[in-house]
Parts: C-alpha cells; sequence; structure tokens
C-alpha cells in the first residue's frame, strides 16, 4: 500500500473542556479529492484548521508527506514545534478560507505574490510572473491589478485560490469555499476547483455543494458526534446512506 | 500712544518671530515623529503581548490621556529638572518640553494604534500563516500597511493637536511663536493684529499637515474609491 500524502491518526481536539472530535483517522492519498460533510459545528473546520496549525490539537499525530507536523515526541514528552518550523510545515498545506481573507491593501497580484517573494524568495519579477500565471489559471488574468474592495466575491475567491496554489502545496485545503458567495457566483469557483482536481491536485474540501462533492470527490467523510462517522466513495455515501444519522443530514439537501 | 505701525513693529522683531516659529515647528516636529514612532510600537505591544506586560502601557497611555497636557508638560519639566539636577545636569527647557509633547503623543498615538489593529479581521493573520508567514512579516506586510492607512484621519487630527500644544511650552519659558507675540504686544498697541498674524501661522502650519494627510490617505486607499 503507497503511503499517503495525509495521513491522520487517533486526532482529538478539545476547546478546555468542550471536545470537537476524538479518534479521528483520515488518509488522503496524491492526486486525491476527499469531501468532508456534516452538520454545522461537527467541527468540519476545525480539523481543517488542525492539519494547517492554526489550531492546537490535544491528542493523536499528523502526518504529512511522511513527517509529523504541529508536534513531535521528545523524551516521550509532546512537545509542539517552535514557530518558525510551524511557519515552514504550513508551507506543505494551502488553505482557501471560507471569507478569502485576502489581503484589501493589496492588488490581486500583490496578494498572490507576497508569499513567493516574501517565504520563496523569489525576485519581485519572477514572483509577479509566476503569480499571474496562476490568475490566468484562474481566469483573472485580465485583473491582476484590481484591488479585493474592486472583485465580486467569486472572483476574490479564486484570487485566495490563486495565492494558496501558487505557493506549491503538497494538499489544498478548502473550508466551504462557496458559502459566502450569492448563488450565481458559486459555480465559477467550484469549476476552479474541478480543474484543479483534473489537474491532479490534492485537496482535501469541507463543502456543503452536495452535487459538487459528489462530482469531484474520489472519496467523502461524513463527520458526526466527534467524529467521522462515514467514510466512503460518492456512491457509497450519497447514495447507499448506510447510517440513520447520514441518511438524517443528507435528507435536510433534497438532492 | 506708540507711533510705530504693525507690519513696521513686526519687521522689526522679525528675528524673534522666526525662532518662535522655529521653536514651535521644532518641537511639533519632534514631538509627532518621537510620538508617532514610540505610539506604534507600544499599539502592537498592546495588542499582542501577554497581560502582564500590557498592564503597565494601558496604565500608561490611560493615564497621560486622562490628565491635561499643561499639566504633563508641568509634571515632566519638573521631574526630568529635578531629577537631572541631582546629577548635576541642567535640562534645557525646550528638550524638556519636547518629551512632554511626546509623551502626551505617544500616548495618543498608541492608542490609535491599538484600536486600528484591533479593527483588522483576525482572518489577515490566519490568511497571513497560511502562505507561511512568521509573525514578524505578518505584521509588517499585512497588519502595519492596514493599520496605518486606518490611523491616517486620525494621525492628522492627532498631530494638529500637537502644533496647537505647542503654545503650553510658553509656559515652562521656551520662547515659542506665542510667547515672542506676547512679549511683543508689551512694546506696542497692536494686540489684535498680532494675534490675529500668529492664529493664521497656525493655521497655516496645521493646514500643511491636513493637506499632506489627505494626499497620502489618497494615495494609500483600497477601498476601490
Ligand atoms: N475558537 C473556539 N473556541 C471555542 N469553541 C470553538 C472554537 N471554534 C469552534 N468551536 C466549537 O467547536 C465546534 C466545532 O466547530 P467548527 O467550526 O469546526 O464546526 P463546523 O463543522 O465547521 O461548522 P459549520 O458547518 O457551521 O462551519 C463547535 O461546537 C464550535 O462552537
Ligand atoms: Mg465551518
Amino acid at each position: 500500500m503507497e503511503d499517503s500524502l495525509l495521513r491522520i491518526r487517533r486526532l482529538g481536539k478539545w476547546f478546555g473542556s468542550l471536545k470537537v472530535f476524538e479518534g479521528v483517522d483520515l488518509d488522503v492519498n496524491a492526486g486525491e479529492v476527499v469531501s468532508i460533510i456534516g452538520a454545522s459545528g461537527s467541527g468540519k473546520t476545525t480539523l481543517l484548521r488542525c492539519i494547517n496549525l492554526l489550531e492546537t490539537f490535544q491528542a493523536g499525530s499528523i502526518l504529512l508527506d511522511g513527517n509529523p507536523v504541529g508536534y513531535h515526541e521528545e523524551n516521550s514528552k509532546r512537545k509542539r514545534f517552535p514557530e518558525r518550523i510551524i511557519a515552514r510545515q504550513r508551507l506543505l498545506t494551502g488553505m482557501v478560507f471560507q471569507q478569502f481573507n485576502l489581503f484589501p491593501h493589496m492588488t490581486a497580484l500583490g496578494n498572490v505574490s507576497l508569499g513567493l517573494r516574501k517565504v520563496k524568495k523569489l525576485p519581485r519579477a519572477e514572483a509577479e510572473k509566476e503569480a499571474s500565471r496562476w490568475l490566468e489559471r484562474v481566469g483573472l488574468g485580465d485583473r491582476t491589478h484590481s484591488r479585493p474592495s474592486q472583485l465580486s466575491g467569486g472572483q476574490q475567491q479564486r484570487v485566495a485560490i490563486a495565492r494558496a496554489i501558487a505557493m506549491n502545496p503538497k494538499i489544498l485545503l478548502f473550508d466551504e469555499p462557496t458559502s459566502a458567495l450569492d448563488p450565481e457566483l458559486v459555480g465559477e469557483v467550484l469549476n476552479v476547483i474541478k480543474q484543479l482536481a483534473a489537474d491532479g491536485a490534492t485537496m482535501l474540501i469541507v463543502t456543503h455543494e452536495m452535487r459538487f462533492a459528489y462530482e469531484v470527490s474520489d472519496k467523502v467523510v461524513f463527520m458526526d458526534n466527534g467524529k467521522i462517522a462515514s467514510m466512503g466513495t460518492p456512491t457509497e455515501i450519497f447514495e447507499e446512506r448506510k447510517s440513520d444519522r447520514l441518511k438524517e443530514f443528507l435528507s435536510t439537501f433534497n438532492n | 500712544m506708540s507711533p510705530v505701525g504693525f507690519w513696521e513693529s513686526l519687521l522689526a522683531a522679525r528675528m524673534a518671530v522666526f525662532i518662535g516659529i522655529f521653536h514651535s515647528m521644532f518641537a511639533a516636529v519632534c514631538a509627532i515623529a518621537i510620538g508617532s514612532f514610540c505610539g506604534i510600537v507600544m499599539g502592537f505591544i498592546m495588542t499582542f503581548a501577554r497581560k502582564y506586560v500590557v498592564f503597565p502601557f494601558r496604565l500608561f497611555v490611560d493615564v497621560v490621556r486622562g490628565i491635561p497636557g499643561l499639566v504633563v508638560v508641568f509634571t515632566i519639566y519638573y521631574f526630568l529638572d529635578v531629577f537631572l539636577r541631582s546629577y548635576g545636569v541642567k535640562l534645557p527647557a525646550l528638550m524638556a518640553g519636547i518629551i512632554a509633547l511626546s509623551v502626551t503623543n505617544t500616548a495618543q498615538m498608541a492608542e490609535l494604534t491599538r484600536g486600528a489593529l484591533q479593527a483588522i479581521p483576525r482572518g489577515q493573520i490566519e490568511a497571513g500563516k497560511a502562505i507561511g508567514f512568521r509573525f514578524g512579516q505578518i505584521l509588517y506586510y499585512i497588519l502595519l500597511p492596514q493599520a496605518l492607512i486606518q490611523m491616517l484621519p486620525p494621525w492628522v487630527n492627532s498631530a494638529t493637536e500637537t502644533v496647537k500644544g505647542t503654545t503650553l511650552l510658553m509656559l515652562i519659558g521656551i520662547s515659542d511663536l506665542l510667547l515672542v507675540t506676547q512679549q511683543l504686544i508689551a512694546t506696542n498697541n497692536h494686540a489684535l493684529k498680532y494675534y490675529c498674524f500668529i492664529g493664521l501661522i497656525y493655521f497655516l502650519l496645521n493646514t500643511v499637515i491636513e493637506f499632506t494627510g489627505k494626499a497620502a490617505e489618497k494615495r494609500l486607499r483600497f477601498d476601490g474609491g
């Protein structure tokens, strides 16, 4: 069996005494698209944020490309890596946020090239060339000099996708990338993600777009009650609907 | 009745007036520069440091902002004077005045900076982390520019207040523009004209500041307008 790109074992996360999840196991192989579905508050966002090391976690391990991130064992004690190393480990993942979180004081080009220049240390001209290439890929070749405030929500989210993927992460994480969008702008963003999937990108996507999850995913994960309640192919999850909780959850989406 | 006309008397006293303007401007520029720098640093500390580190700064800001500028000037002047004198150093009044105005300005700027930083959504920091930035890079490339844009209008306000605040310096014996003028007025009967004249000068100084601020704002604004 091949080594998975992302390997999560027995992951547990608490906010103080509030348990978000416990004993989460998940593997994502290179080139795979995995969707996470589940009710509001089931911990989908928190799981992504743990993988991106934006949250601490109290139990278990996350391996990216075979190496533990966030925590390591030292004298059989669990220790968080220093921030310097955490910052480097974050480069293995790319994050696309629900609210885009573009830098409002920069153009689209500035947003995408900033990390290339200051983290990857590319010279400005090279970084901007690379950034424009990605902006073209998401269909915004003509908006490179627009500020976020001059772009529609769908365009902003596409800039955010370009910003994440330009850093060449091993895996892209999406947290409900279309939830903040007007319905008519959802399609353009989903199409970009589908295109990336077709090009072989490895992705973990939290979404409430069930049709999209069905179409794009190799594997679907259903989170419920502080754990991964079901996991399977889109057909297994959406058509066979083996558990009652899953049936109940999916019935709230009339698809 | 003095036979000397207003313009004649002004011309005769031009050196004193120049020195007055120079003292006032010099004090204002120094206080704005020092206050802006220290205040921005302090604002960052107050936003991101641990509680027990924040506490003394919070106290400083609240105390300084809570008492009249005049009291700050006097307190610092006499404190520094007594303190340094015990080491045999005589602090020039202008220096003490600049320090006093800087302290007031620092407190003001610290509060402005803190407010501006707090208004930046948390997602900005997380987006910075997500592209592999360390905290210093997030501060420099993401938070600072956004905070500065936010702060520009109130910064202009506080700079003009500082220019006006230089008039307090005459009270510790600095021949600022107001004191020079008052000394001139004592020798003739053009009081109203003199006050109008220096009023105009203060107004011009502040107009320059506001104009510069507006121009900077226009260049930096990112709301697309
Ligand atoms: N910073 C926090 N402090 C305390 N509790 C939190 C925090 N963030 C999330 N939680 C709690 O953790 C649980 C999981 O939240 P999370 O945002 O991961 O859910 P979600 O599945 O993404 O929901 P949604 O579909 O609404 O986005 C919720 O009960 C939430 O209230
Ligand atoms: Mg969520």
